[in-house]
């Protein structure tokens, strides 16, 4: 029988029991990667992102009080670690620029696709990369934000409908 | 195809890719690592600690003595099970106060 994630951070919690906190990081890592390498467009960066989250929620496990999901408490550290790297880094604009530039090498990710995603302010591509991608439910997705769940919404709403017009936009001048 | 079958095909195919690479060890190795070299040094400090400790230990039950004659000849619950708080009691019950009370500041103790 698979153990929960709850079951698993209480176990990690009550003995420092490394197997089940590693069990925690083998389920999430992936997700967890992917949607920051989405969000901020660099490879290294994200791992380093992830690696970070993961160590904080490790030593702040104390701090998961199970309210919400444990992907929903984790993704809510890496999107803050994220929010600090982009501070020290750089402005906005260029880390969106860079997005632009870098996103596309790993899979065959469409290029328009991933242009249109660097358009869009962080808020709305982390919501929409949550919600459309990763697959968390827009309560979730709040907690993980940190935004109150119509806002939530409304982010995934004009996300969906900025790429929609932008891949459509991509598309006419294509075949013009 | 929709733009959320975009974004999920993308999702799965990175996914895949990165439960196949060696992060987690990485992460693992670099996590508990930390925290045995923290133990490590944690425990040297504390060996360190009660050695000097223990040096000093004689000459702490002779303050003692000295500071508080009534007190180091306490009977403690004059009963059929009784005992005297000599000195060399009050400083080893000093002594595990003070290492109680780093226990309990520890990083990590709980």
């Amino acid at each position: 029988m698979q153990l929960s994630d709850v079951d698993l951070v209480t176990l990690a919690k009550a003995a420092r029991d490394s197997a089940a906190f590693g069990e925690l990081v083998r389920r999430h890592q992936a997700p967890l990667r992917a949607f920051l390498l989405r969000l901020t467009g660099d490879h290294a960066l994200a791992d380093d992102l992830a690696q970070e989250a993961l160590i904080k929620a490790y030593r702040g496990l104390d701090g998961f009080r199970g309210g919400a999901s444990y992907r929903s408490w984790l993704f809510a550290i890496a999107i803050r670690e994220a929010a600090m790297a982009r501070r020290k880094e750089r402005p906005e604009p260029s880390a969106a620029a860079s997005l632009a530039e870098s996103a596309a090498p790993p899979s065959e990710f469409n290029i328009d696709l991933s242009r249109a995603l660097a358009a869009l302010s962080t808020e709305e591509r982390s919501a929409v990369l949550l919600c459309d991608a990763a697959g968390f439910s827009h309560a979730e997705a709040a907690t993980a934000i940190g935004a109150p769940l119509g806002t939530v919404k409304t982010y995934v709403a004009r996300a969906r409908e900025k790429l929609r017009a932008a891949l459509t936009s991509e598309a006419r001048t294509a075949c013009a | 195809m929709t733009i959320e079958d975009m974004l999920t095909k993308d999702f799965s195919a990175l996914v895949g890719r990165f439960n196949a690479d060696d992060f987690v060890e990485r992460l693992m190795k670099r996590l508990y690592g930390a925290d045995r070299l923290r133990l490590v040094l944690v425990g040297a400090a504390g060996a360190a600690g009660a050695a000097v400790a223990a040096s000093q230990f004689g000459a702490l039950a002779k303050a003692l003595a000295g500071a508080a004659p009534a007190l180091a000849a306490f009977t403690v619950a004059d009963t059929a099970v009784s005992f005297q708080s000599g000195p060399a009691l009050l400083a080893a019950l000093l002594f595990a106060a003070i290492g109680g009370a780093t226990a309990m500041v520890l990083p990590g103790s709980r």
